[in-house]
């Protein structure tokens, strides 16, 4: 692992900043990050950034594996000049430990690590060495997963207040059905927690469809092999729920529909539906929502309220999801409950239905709004505008044929459609108000590294702004003007001598001003904003 | 409650088939749909199948008698899970008489084993070792191996990140377990914000390797991981292997070697120049003295190390080759028929992200070439002897997805109205598997001697129509997808306008049915058993047991 760090103000680093008209108003202070460069034996896994010694500065954490260490935890606790320790603290992560997750368990301020084990979940101070008089149980649960993998730790985010009586609950996948399980104190030094509720998302339904599951692929394989030479096969698998069900001993007695001789030592999947933590309805905290089977072995969406002491709601909704398609959870009309955009369709034509949280519940026989578009990786993303109300932004790749030959080139088209404030009907206006179109050929290949996005408030000034990857791999950022239209020009730039592949802005530091992490090829680069 | 878990006969009819040889009974049966498998084995040396149902924590033994299977009553129960216990294993070994018996493994590391003295079945501890790595639940593991020969049972048990194996004498005296690695897979999701994806988890132990590499008739036991090939030469004195492993290909010195991809670096003018950073590592006879050498490719650069009986001698390579341009593959393949295997190394011409561009709207071709270095007694000629080409051609990559993409949909869409299945069956035990059962679902067709002999090894570039006189080849991937839709079942393809020899009628029709075909009783003919789909309650099937 090798660590650079350095400061970006003055010359140390060139930040370009783009000459636009409306740059000097909004750049305060923009131009001045301390900058750190880590490079890991696996840059791509997950780097976490959590405050685990309560300084309100927030910490990078990732697991690295030696065949000497075996599996530890890294954690690289932020400086207050907005740098890091290039020296990673290290801390073992015990063979039973399939899991790490982070919650704020003491009175002290600071995160606490959640470790999840095969019966169990445990607390740990990252502050004390070593687990003896440090490690805590907290539950006690047979989690859905039981084996940990020898080089990798799965990361789960931070345990928050989930039913809104401002103390940390859990909600844990387990073998059958999920925990939740509460705080009992809201004094964190006390803190333990008490079983409140089981939720098994798994229905006689999907029990009955996954038994009866009779799939069917199509696999297409090219290989180069010395049995067969080279081979293109493509191949129609059946498979029917009693594959492997019948076996016999010794094998020889086999002659068909039996399995084949070389048989894995061990094989074996366990899954339970996954459950959405989020505000469905208006009451106070938060509700469920899990998908499992209709009486017609369709997809069906469940929206549960979380049973709270001396209650006696019960609030349980149910309904249909159509066939196909991925269902994503967004506020799509900022009223602060959680609507839903259904992406259906293949190859470049791609249809979005959104359908809007009716109070706790969805009509999904009647879309509020469905829109066509013709192009790959087809992405929608709602953002609020600088007047507080909601704006749609779709992009997605569209392929001309005569540009893709005569210029070799691929179009990025971007979109924003408005709110629709003439009528109740639809959610967004039936035409765009802005579109942009971008060629990408091998001369600006660097700019397709990732999508252009309206997520994010790069400078900080409460208005989401555009940010993408140039053609040359540094980040930018145009301003979102109010007619909605993106500005032709970056009002901002970030140059680092390593193209920018992905990138994520968020809160590393209490300052209110946004920082960044940039993922390089081999490298990931943090730039944490200074005053 | 023991009324719940039990099978319940529910008739029992002949079914006769339109040939006099073969009779078929038929036994209808239910089992509880929470039953995880069946397996049969014959227990007490009968020549017919007890069958071994496994239950969610415990094993139940159902024993014919006179040909009929009594799901109420005749059983034997072998409990394995309990409050305290919730994580075992079972395989079948041999017992002291190299009958069939069944081992169990536990959360805490002990293997009993269950074995049935003609009345009942006794339980023995036979081994202790350290907790094993097994998934909650009972789980059929098949950790019951011979991995010196010997005919005698060792055990190989999954342990953190690896496998401990047990190798035993004709005494069952165990050596001192060996802890080698595995490529085990672990895929374990507990968060995600997409709602339609499951969380858990997905664990896969590959079977261990066992082969002579070193031509002294014992086998040897080969690792392959993402981060090493190790081999384990048996030691034929202490009967077991060394617990460290003869020699080992470290994959991670040789990717240090070649250096790390980095997409910065990336020459978007040749994108396949990133093949300069593959390897590949292939053990085979190479020199023809029956002990595997090592073929090490590195880029374009292809290294022989020789093999001794005792090991490999990785100081120096016997051989060294390079070769240009992009490198996609090795393998070693008997070109010219004289017994010795050639070197087959496969370049790609080089391929630009503009090439990529345009392949998007319009078709394209890649010429991938195979250059014959040809072996030469253990030594591989410096000039290849032959170039053999074979273009592969394509249709705009958006139309090949898409087409592709239509394609998976159609066979998804209509993968519940598959009703019809074809096995290949054994009548009077022959040695080939060579009649035919065309299941239907509400008949069985039988054809006899309908099939050819089962070729498992495809011919050498059959794909392209591989002759040794011809150099140049084509493979066009439209017509491969246009192809699935006019796919068929190959085992049919002798029975047209052909009637069967035995139609045996089923009572009803069963859609969702899987139909298995095994030895039950003690004639020398196949039998079936149909499982159909299940209910809320039940998992529905039918014994068809031969009848001569």
């Amino acid at each position: 692992m090798k660590i650079k760090t350095q400061y970006n103000a003055g010359n140390s680093v060139r930040l370009a900043l783009i000459l636009a008209l409306n740059f000097i108003s909004n750049s305060h202070g923009q131009d001045n990050f301390a900058q750190f460069e880590l490079e890991r034996e696996d840059n791509w896994s997950p780097l976490i950034s959590e405050d685990l010694n309560g300084d309100s500065l927030k910490d990078l954490i990732y697991s690295s594996y030696s065949d000497a260490a075996g599996r530890e935890l890294y954690i690289h606790y932020q400086q207050s000049d907005g740098t890091f320790q290039t020296t990673p603290e290290r801390i073992e992560i015990k063979r039973e430990i399939i899991g790490i997750g982070f919650a704020e368990l003491r009175a002290t301020p600071g995160m606490e690590l959640v470790l999840y084990a095969t019966t169990g979940v445990f607390g740990l101070s990252p502050s004390i060495e070593g687990y003896s008089d440090n490690l805590r149980p907290l539950v006690q649960w047979d989690l859905v997963a039981n084996i940990p993998d020898k080089k990798t730790i799965e990361f789960l985010p931070p345990l928050n207040d989930i039913d809104g009586d401002n103390k940390i609950d859990m909600l844990i996948p387990g073998s059958d059905g999920y925990g939740l399980f509460s705080s009992t104190s809201i004094d964190p030094d006390k803190n333990s927690f008490a079983l409140k509720d089981i939720i098994n998302p798994v229905n006689d339904n999907l029990i009955s469809a996954r038994r009866n599951n009779r799939g069917a692929e199509l696999d297409g394989r090219l290989s180069i092999n010395a049995r067969e030479g080279i081979v293109v096969d493509v191949a129609v698998e059946k498979s029917h729920p009693f594959d492997n069900f019948l076996t016999t001993w010794p094998r020889t007695i086999s002659t068909d529909g039996l399995p084949k001789e070389n048989k894995p030592l061990l094989e074996n999947e366990s899954w339970i539906p996954n459950i959405i933590i989020g505000n469905f309805d208006n009451s106070v905290g938060n509700e469920l929502a899990y998908v499992n089977l209709d009486d017609e072995a369709r997809p069906q969406l469940n929206l549960r309220l979380i049973q709270k002491q001396n209650s006696i709601e019960h609030f349980h909704w149910a309904g249909s999801l159509p066939d196909g398609g991925d269902s994503t959870f967004v506020d799509l009309d900022l009223d602060g409950l959680l609507d839903m955009i259904f992406l259906q369709g293949g190859g470049n034509s791609w249809e979005a239905k959104l359908y809007r949280n009716r109070g706790g519940g969805f009509d999904f026989k009647n879309p509020d709004q469905v829109m066509r578009f013709s192009g790959y990786d087809v992405r929608l993303n709602v953002f609020p505008t600088p007047v507080g109300d909601p704006a749609l932004n779709v992009s997605y790749y569209t392929i001309p044929v005569v540009e893709a030959i005569r210029n070799a080139s691929v179009t990025r088209v971007n979109i924003i459609y408005k709110n629709n404030a003439d009528d109740d009907l639809l959610l967004f206006e039936r035409k765009p108000i802005s579109r942009q179109e971008e060629n990408f050929g091998v001369e600006n290949i660097r700019g397709l590294a990732e999508q252009l996005t309206l997520a994010y408030d790069v400078d900080g000034d409460g208005k989401n702004d555009a940010a993408y990857i140039t053609e040359n791999g540094t980040l930018a950022a145009k301003k979102v003007q109010s007619d909605l239209s993106i500005a032709r020009e970056p009002f901002w730039e970030y140059i680092l001598p390593k193209t920018v592949f992905e990138f994520k802005v968020l809160m590393l530091n209490d300052d209110d001003v946004p920082d960044l992490i940039l993922r390089h090829g081999t490298s990931t680069t943090v730039l944490v904003s200074r005053p | 409650m023991k009324k719940l878990i039990i099978c319940s006969a529910v008739a029992l009819t002949n079914i006769f088939g339109a040939a006099a040889e073969l009779i078929f009974k038929e036994q209808s049966f239910q089992l509880p749909r929470n039953v995880e498998g069946i397996t049969a084995t014959d227990f007490n040396g009968d020549d017919s199948a007890e069958l071994i149902i496994e239950f969610a924590s415990s094993l139940r033994i159902f024993f014919a008698n006179n040909t009929q299977y009594d799901f109420e009553k005749n059983f034997f129960e072998i409990p394995v899970l309990s409050e305290n216990q919730q994580s075992a294993a079972w395989d079948i070994s041999h017992d002291a008489d190299n009958n069939p018996a069944i081992v169990i493994l536990n959360s805490k590391g002990q293997l009993n084993r269950w074995a049935f003295n003609g009345t009942r079945f006794n339980e023995e501890l036979i081994l202790t070792s350290e907790p094993p790595t097994i998934p909650r639940g009972l789980n059929k593991l098949n950790f019951v191996i011979d991995a010196n020969g010997d005919k005698y049972n060792d055990y190989a048990i999954p342990q953190f990140g690896g496998i401990g194996i047990f190798i035993s004498n004709p005494q069952e005296q165990f050596t001192d377990p060996i802890s080698v690695n595995s490529a085990i897979e672990v895929n374990t999701l507990l968060y995600s914000n997409n709602p339609l994806r499951d969380l858990g988890q997905k664990i896969k132990i590959p079977e261990l390797q066992l082969r002579d590499v070193n031509a002294d008739n014992e086998l040897d036991l080969i690792i392959d991981t993402k981060d090493r090939l190790e081999v384990y030469i048996f030691d034929s004195s202490s009967k077991t292997f060394r617990s460290i492993p003869s020699y080992f290909i470290d994959r991670n010195e040789i990717e240090d070697r070649l250096g790390e991809f980095d997409i910065e670096n990336v020459d978007f003018s040749n994108l396949t120049g990133v093949l300069a950073l593959t390897h590949e590592e292939i053990l085979e006879d190479i020199n023809g003295d029956g002990i595997e050498d090592l073929l090490l490719r590195e880029g374009g650069k292809v290294s022989i190390f020789e093999g001794f009986s005792k090991g490999l001698k990785l100081d120096a390579p016997i051989q060294i080759l390079r070769s240009g341009g992009n490198v996609l593959a090795t393998f070693l393949y008997d070109e010219n028929n004289d017994g010795y295997k050639d070197l087959w190394l496969w370049r790609v011409e080089p391929i630009s992200v503009g090439d990529i561009f345009v392949w998007l709207a319009l078709s394209g071709s890649i010429n991938l070439e195979a250059f014959v270095y040809r072996n030469q007694n253990g030594n591989f000629a410096r000039r290849p002897a032959r170039k053999v080409t074979v273009s592969l051609k394509f249709p705009p990559v958006t139309r090949l997805a898409s087409s592709f993409n239509q394609a998976r949909e159609s066979i998804r869409n209509t993968a519940d109205r598959y009703t019809e299945q074809t096995l290949r069956i054994n009548r009077n035990s022959n040695q080939f598997t060579d009649d035919l059962a065309h299941y239907t679902g509400e008949k069985i067709n039988i054809f006899f001697n309908n099939l050819e002999k089962e070729n498992r090894d495809a011919d050498f570039l059959s794909s392209v129509g591989y002759k040794p006189e011809r150099d140049s080849y084509e493979i066009d991937l439209r017509s491969v997808i246009d192809g699935i839709k006019n796919q068929k079942d190959p085992l049919l393809k002798n029975t047209l306008g052909k009637k069967a020899d035995i139609v045996v009628q089923l009572d009803s029709f069963w859609q969702n049915a899987k139909i298995f075909a095994l030895r039950l009783n003690s004639d020398s003919h196949d039998d079936f058993i149909l499982l159909n789909a299940v209910s809320d309650q039940w998992i529905d099937g039918i014994l068809l047991l031969s009848v001569e």
